[in-house]
């Protein structure tokens, strides 16, 4: 009903985002505000993107744009400086495909770290902004982790999806992180009736402080997952980021960030270029 | 005779309150001469009221551009986290979640512990925030130290009185104990492994480089 009457004023929407534009840039005091542009073939989409936090009172106001949707969130925190934190959030989007809402938590406190989130859409969530995947219907995910000891975490990861078809499917992870010089990570997991272990690897390869981390998804799922980032400055104020993951069946992602550029590619069933760039007004990084 | 009395206390007092004042000055100088690190070992209360063995490695670079890391080693919960200072901002990072949040120096919460560790190395700081008064002189394993007593001058520092012992011959805190208003042991905690580093920005910055970082205005 709601898409049926967007789609009926279509000029109303355009007008609103643009509105939304000049508002954002009338205040000018936003914390930051990263401009894209997100390209894909088959089937062709192409579409600028704009995302800008700004604070409001103790809060956080997050908004994202593109051709034919928007999205505006809140999150906010509690910090109890080295015993932990709670954050949480909400946020909805509508665009001409349809809509979704999402709220989420996370609390840190001593030697417990959990987080649950709930979304829902009535259309797939990468129609309402580029970044999400292709999957609508409900999503919820619990995460969890605990300190056995100070070098011994366990982890936990529990999902429920039902999809737009009403297909309904379930996931769990459990993990074993080791610490010493390097991090060593062993897991199962279950995802929609598909067996895997998991094993990884996360440590430093130089003194400035290099960091790579794989993670290896292999058995009825296989995807590995590779992160190196890089101080670019002593201070630390600039860092470079490369993250690769490669699926089979085939699919990959590659992206690259630095001094506030961002650029991903990624192929699943189709090619997709996503550049970004973020400007910050003395606020997040 | 009366006002003889009366002068004799009056010079005491002038006299004590001189030498609160010279320590304070002897330690703040003392401390400010050249980086610095020490170990922070004993027992603290955490807020919901458990007592914990705690070690902390506590690094500070003195100066216009002060600068203090206090990183984790127990409470074992809170291993690997560590805590940066410097005048305009904290920096809080959070090992389990590989979060690094950065917050104003005026809005963070520091006393997470009960205590800023880092008053220790900035008594200028620390005198502005409770009233200090020479009890008097103790031996320690260190040598002969003055026995300090302070009070907050507000109410919400989270403790009632202090203890600290400083060190004559080198003058620099060797332990502080906190309590509460029933005289209940909040934190008593031990400053050894005290010596002059080469301490660098760079090094008290550090974090790891993929850690999340999240700015709070």
């Amino acid at each position: 009903m709601v898409r049926m009457k967007i789609l009926r004023y279509p000029h109303a929407v355009r007008f609103v985002v643009l509105a939304f534009c000049f508002q954002l840039a009338a205040l000018g005091f936003g914390q930051s505000l990263t401009f894209g542009l997100f390209g894909r073939l088959s089937p062709d989409h192409l579409t600028p993107t704009l995302e800008a936090t700004l604070p409001l009172g103790e809060l956080e106001l997050r908004a994202r744009l593109q051709r034919d949707a928007l999205g505006l969130g809140l999150n906010g925190a509690l910090e109890l400086s080295a015993l932990g934190r709670l954050s949480y959030g909400a946020g909805f989007s509508l665009g001409f495909a349809g809509w979704g809402l999402q709220a989420g938590a996370g609390a840190v406190l001593g030697p417990v770290a959990a987080s649950l989130e709930a979304l829902y859409s009535n259309t797939l969530r990468s129609s309402l902004w580029v970044g999400d995947e292709a999957e609508g219907g409900l999503k919820l995910g619990l995460g969890g982790r605990y300190r056995l000891e100070p070098r011994q975490t366990l982890g936990l990861q529990l999902g429920f999806k039902n999809s737009l078809a009403g297909t309904a499917s379930g996931s769990g992870e459990l993990s074993y992180a080791l610490r010493q010089e390097k991090t060593y990570t062993f897991g199962l997991g279950v995802d929609d009736s598909r067996l895997y272990g998991l094993l990884g690897w996360r440590g430093e390869l130089d003194e400035a402080g290099t960091l790579l981390e794989a993670t290896l998804r292999a058995g009825q799922l296989n995807r590995l997952e590779a992160a190196l980032s890089t101080p670019l400055d002593e201070e630390q104020l600039n860092t470079l980021k490369l993250r690769l993951t490669v699926a089979y069946p085939w699919a990959a992602t590659l992206g690259v960030e630095a001094y506030g550029f961002r650029a991903d590619a990624s192929y699943e069933g189709s090619f997709s270029l996503w550049l970004r760039y973020r400007l910050s007004f003395g606020g997040s990084e | 005779m009366k006002k003889l009395l009366a002068i004799a206390f009056l010079s005491l007092g002038l006299a004590t309150a001189q030498s609160i004042a010279e320590i304070t000055r002897q330690v703040q100088a003392n401390l400010e001469r050249s980086p610095w690190e020490a170990t922070v070992t004993g027992k603290v209360q955490l807020p919901d009221g458990s007592t914990q063995e705690a070690d902390f490695r506590l690094q500070v670079i003195p100066g216009k551009e002060q600068l203090a890391r206090v990183e984790f080693r127990k409470p074992a919960a809170l291993e690997g986290n560590f805590v940066v200072i410097s005048d305009r901002e904290v920096w809080n990072y959070l090992f389990l979640t590989n979060q690094l949040i950065i917050q104003p120096r005026a809005k963070a919460r520091i006393e997470g512990l009960g205590f800023n560790l880092t008053d220790l190395g900035d008594f200028e700081e620390l005198t502005q925030r409770v009233t200090l008064r020479l009890l008097g002189e103790q031996n320690t394993p260190a040598g002969p130290a003055w026995r300090i007593g302070g009070a907050p001058k507000d109410a919400s520092l989270g403790f009632a009185s202090m203890e600290i012992l400083v060190l004559k011959s080198d003058p620099r805190p060797l332990s502080i104990t906190l309590r509460d208003s029933s005289n209940k042991v909040l934190a008593d905690l031990n400053l050894t492994n005290f010596r002059r580093a080469n301490l660098t920005p760079q090094t008290l910055r550090k974090r790891p480089a993929d850690a999340e970082v999240l700015r709070r205005n």
